[in-house]
């Protein structure tokens, strides 16, 4: 394909995933759950306003926001790393995360409060990249980068099995393997002002970064002669997503996949330049959570499915097929 | 071009920001979503037809319980009337002993907006309970009371006096904690006169009694050494097969848990070596409903414990006349 044609491509994808995006959302706000199922709209007039405004909209906000994070630094990370496996967990942003919430519920802090439980992922996603800046150093070389954050996330799953290991109680380890699968059932709106500061300025790493990934796609030096040195691209890269993703673990338990997926869903049809991809993943990844968010409450009655067993329900056979298509079109 | 995208990204963040801004004002409003007085019922159809009346409420507060324990205290406390809705698992027979009682009740999956709709005035939850559920349910105003396990026999009475001061329910509380105090001044009594069985209780995954527990209390109230205990656990208190036959008990006590549902849990009390176990050991089921909650109900399972342990002895005794040559 040539550049225009590209270029009107992107136009068509982001003609088509904003309003998917936000139909998810609406969809979201307005379908919930009862004992009893799935139900339509907001219940009695007398509850509808805190349903709504208490209980859907931070849900679905949240949706919005980890899903687009999830999608937009998994972009970010495979144009960077020049790797189609590359995602959000793999800089160990994610596992930190899990290990500092997981480490909260091992004190028995969680029990206190809702807050303490974020707090300590977003404590164990900032040592985790701490760690991996003082691995890998400052002018390190992807390959480092790559395998230190390997080791992190070894050393927080390691930990983290150790820690359920010595929870306080059978209840406590349970309650903490629920999290690690991820969900956002119950989440107020004091989670989303806690994770979208984190956030923002992840985000605006990431966008600042865009320019130098393209850059990188002609090789490190030819970035560099662009005026795009690739250790400032990589920094801010690995800053964004840090910050980004261990907000969103922080506040909603870790959700696989989407960050993994939501490009190679898309390059087909935006193309592989990662400066185009970055937006249409984010609203990709935020409506395929959104989806998914809203799929567990139409499940018949019962228990709350964890929503990172359906991102990776829906996500796998997906790529999957993905992988099949791209095999048979290299391969033919 | 990018730039315009990610400026439309951001714009979208915030405008979904200041509607939740919208929405913290609306909750430090402090306003509650209508209170009981001028709203009569809402929520679904109740689930049950047999549902007990909510017309005598009167000045009690009605209750939601959303955990398997505190479902039980709430039923063994509260007047019928209050109930609003309990937790699912309390109407399943393996997991509650309270089951025929909570069946009567709307069942409810403990999440934020199905107690919304049954607007009660206290929920009762467990301290491991979600805790997003339970700080969210405080954000939307309601009183909110977090019960721990209970790690001993005495925490039953802390409980039942917390469940019965939160939802005005203390004397029903008191007379309780008497009539278990009576209970148990009896089980001590009969320990006087009576000399401890060793046992071991074999619940599912291989897990038996850590000491102290709950579970401990009620096996020494009832007249049983906790074998495993003395002989080291980890904290949880796994139990490997081989050290049962170490230190082979005269009582075994198979906590029965959906035995008849595949689970690596229970494939651990099929074991062979444990089941040759079992052949020459005076064995007594305890169903394992009656093991996770602490509640009056507890000493129901200090009776069966005590049964099995004078079983034990008797057992004993025969040996023992058997092993001096037949003398009765």
């Amino acid at each position: 394909m040539n550049g225009a044609a590209l270029r009107a491509a992107g136009g068509t994808a982001w003609v088509l995933l904003v309003p998917l995006m936000l139909g998810a959302a609406l969809l979201s706000l307005v379908i919930g759950r009862t004992s009893t199922g799935p139900t339509l709209g907001f219940g009695d007039a007398a509850i509808a306003g805190p349903v709504l405004m208490e209980i859907r909209l931070p849900r679905t906000l949240l949706a919005l926001l980890v899903g687009g994070t999830l999608g937009l630094s998994g972009a970010a990370l495979q144009g960077l790393l020049r790797n189609p496996l590359a995602e959000p967990g793999l800089l160990g942003a994610s596992s930190g995360a899990a290990l500092g919430a997981v480490l909260v519920f091992y004190f028995g802090l969680a029990a206190a409060d809702s807050l303490v439980l974020p707090l300590g992922g977003v404590a164990g996603s900032v040592a985790a990249l701490g760690l991996l800046y003082g691995l890998a150093g400052r002018r390190a070389d992807l390959v480092t980068i790559v395998l230190a954050g390997i080791a992190i996330n070894a050393l927080a799953a390691a930990l983290t099995s150790l820690a359920l290991n010595f929870a306080p109680s059978p209840y406590a380890a349970l309650e903490i393997l629920f999290w690690m699968l991820g969900s956002l059932a119950d989440r107020s709106a004091v989670h989303v002002w806690l994770a979208l500061p984190l956030m923002l300025p992840g985000w605006l790493l990431i966008g600042a970064a865009a320019r130098g990934l393209d850059a990188l796609t002609l090789g490190e030096e030819t970035a560099a002669s662009l005026g795009f040195p690739p250790a400032r691209t990589q920094w801010l890269v690995i800053g964004g997503t840090a910050l980004s993703v261990g907000a969103a673990v922080a506040v909603t338990g870790v959700i696989g996949f989407v960050g993994l997926v939501v490009p190679h869903m898309l390059r087909p049809w935006v193309g592989h330049h990662p400066r185009r991809l970055l937006a249409p993943c984010f609203a990709a990844g935020a409506a395929l959570t959104l989806l998914a968010d809203v799929a567990i409450r139409l499940m018949p009655p019962g228990p709350e499915l964890k929503l990172g067993v359906v991102t990776a329900l829906i996500g796998a056979p997906f790529f999957l097929q993905l992988i099949l298509k791209h095999g048979r079109e290299s391969g033919g | 071009m990018p730039k315009r995208k990610m400026l439309a990204v951001l714009a979208a963040a915030a405008v979904a920001a200041a509607l939740v801004g919208s929405s913290v004002a609306m909750r430090s409003s402090g306003a509650r979503p209508g209170s009981p007085a001028d709203r009569p019922e809402v929520g679904p159809p109740r689930a049950s037809t047999t549902a007990p009346p909510a017309t005598r409420a009167g000045p009690l507060p009605t209750v939601a319980s959303i955990n398997l324990c505190t479902d039980q205290l709430v039923l063994s406390v509260a007047d019928p009337s209050q109930i609003v809705t309990l937790s699912w698992l309390s109407a399943d027979p393996e997991e509650s002993t309270l089951a025929d009682a909570a069946a009567r009740y709307p069942l409810n999956y403990g999440s934020a907006e199905e107690i919304l709709r049954f607007d009660p005035d206290i929920v009762i939850a467990g301290v491991y309970t979600n805790a997003f559920t339970r700080a969210l349910l405080r954000d939307l105003g309601y009183a909110v009371v977090d019960i721990p396990p209970a790690n001993a026999l005495e925490d039953v009475e802390t409980h039942l006096r917390q469940v019965g001061a939160a939802i005005g329910r203390t004397e029903r509380a008191e007379a309780l904690i008497r009539e278990m105090r009576a209970r148990i001044a009896r089980h001590r009594r009969r320990l006087e006169s009576a000399a401890p069985v060793a046992a071991v209780v074999v619940r599912p995954g291989g897990f038996t009694v850590e000491a102290p527990s709950l579970a401990h209390d009620m096996m020494t109230l009832a007249g049983l050494r906790n074998l495993p205990a003395e002989h080291g656990l980890d904290r949880w208190g796994s139990l490997s097969v081989e050290t049962l036959l170490h230190h082979p008990p005269e009582l075994l006590v198979v906590a029965a848990y959906r035995s008849d549902e595949a689970s690596l849990a229970n494939a651990v009390l099929a074991h062979p070596a444990l089941e040759r176990l079992a052949e020459r050991t005076v064995t007594a089921e305890v169903p394992g409903s009656m093991w996770g909650c602490g509640l009056p109900g507890s000493l129901d399972a200090v009776a069966l414990l005590e049964r099995a342990a004078d079983e034990a002895r008797s057992a004993r005794t025969l040996r023992t006349s058997r092993a001096a040559g037949g003398v009765p």
